[in-house]
């Protein structure tokens, strides 16, 4: 071979293995990227920096707030579910370090904040008001909760087995609200973007005091 | 005078080895755990803090226990604690009408959980271990501060 078809040879190597390598550095780029945005969409967090709209009356929630020592200012509405007595709404407030507290408000009811980190790893936050017009009686159910990112779907079974989803709003909030037996709910399941079940929340039992 | 003896030298080492392992761990407790209770800042508990301590259900079989509210026009505070590692409980209202209301308290949460209430809306307020679950050590406080 003479030395100028080696330095032919020399160069179209060069040359591949540089493709291979560009090759392999975008793919790698790609990986590191879908990795870090599927990452992101797992966490507790928002586009916003808090969850839901602003509220103009919330008393109860305030003084909740204020009494944690969370700032009543950050208070937001995620959603809300029911009507009537059976209203309830899910409120969010900035926590203290990185993340988002939650709490519940009914009529004339505020629940205390609890606060997740953005690494938390629960798939929803779940909070559950129910009660009724006799103490030997349940008239209503209301289930309000919030996904983590990376929740596609929530679905409610129902006391009579069927199996219901439940539209997520902008701030993947979700509610349910039942009056009669049949469809009291029973559990929640959060369902990932990709299918997988991310997560089942057992209700339990809704039973009167009396 | 502005010299340290070698003892003295390693001694100092060991305590910022400590401390630095110490800062370590509170930042690894830190991190860890999703949920954290966001619980309101109270002061001294005096002896009657709690209106019941003791099992949920009560010896009569009693799945609640309530208090009457002192009424009327300001705020009340319910305050659970119960046993760690056990289930969920409820907070429970009732009214003047006899309309209850129960709020779920996930020990995903915590195991010292609060709500607030208005007594203009809730004539009284109490703990309450729901339907089917078993027995648990519980601590209910009800009153105008938390």
């Amino acid at each position: 071979m003479t030395i100028p078809q080696r330095r032919k040879r020399l160069v179209i190597a060069a040359g591949l293995v540089t493709a291979a390598a560009l090759v392999v550095g975008v793919s790698r780029v790609a990986t590191a990227a879908d990795a870090a945005k599927t990452s992101r969409a797992g966490r507790w967090t928002w586009t916003a920096r808090m969850p839901g709209a602003h509220m103009e009356t919330a008393p109860l929630a305030v003084d909740a707030a204020r009494a944690a020592g969370l700032d009543p200012g950050t208070i937001r509405a995620v959603v809300t579910g029911g009507t009537g007595q059976g209203e309830a709404r899910l409120v969010s407030a900035s926590s203290r370090s990185d993340g988002v507290c939650f709490a519940i408000t009914a009529p004339g009811q505020a629940s205390s904040f609890s606060c997740r980190r953005p690494t938390a790893k629960e798939a929803m936050v779940v909070r559950v008001v129910y009660g009724g017009t006799s103490l030997d009686s349940v008239d209503h159910v209301t289930v309000v909760g919030v996904a983590r990112g990376d929740v596609g779907t929530v679905s409610v079974t129902t006391a009579d087995g069927t199996l219901r989803t439940l539209p997520l709003n902008r701030w993947r909030g979700f509610s349910y609200a039942s009056d009669d037996a049949e469809s009291l709910p029973t559990a929640l399941s959060a369902i990932g973007k990709t299918g997988s079940l991310l997560e089942r929340i057992d209700l339990g039992s809704f039973a009167a005091p009396g | 005078v502005g010299r340290h003896r070698a003892s003295d030298r390693g001694a100092a080492k060991g305590a910022l080895r400590i401390a630095a392992a110490c800062m370590m761990a509170a930042g690894l407790m830190t991190s860890m755990g999703g949920a954290r209770a966001a619980t309101p800042m109270a002061g001294s508990r005096s002896l009657a803090y709690w209106f019941y301590t003791g099992n949920i259900p009560t010896s009569s079989g009693e799945r609640a226990v309530r208090k009457q509210n002192d009424c009327c026009n300001n705020n009340q505070w319910i305050r659970m604690s119960w046993q760690t590692g056990t289930h969920d409980m409820n907070f429970l209202n009732i009214d003047y009408a006899g309309n209850w209301s129960s709020v779920r308290a996930y020990a995903s949460n915590g195991y010292d959980q609060y709500l607030l209430y208005s007594a203009t809306a809730w004539r009284q307020g109490g703990c309450q271990n729901p339907l089917g679950l078993s027995t648990v050590w519980t601590n209910c406080h009800e009153g105008n501060t938390p």
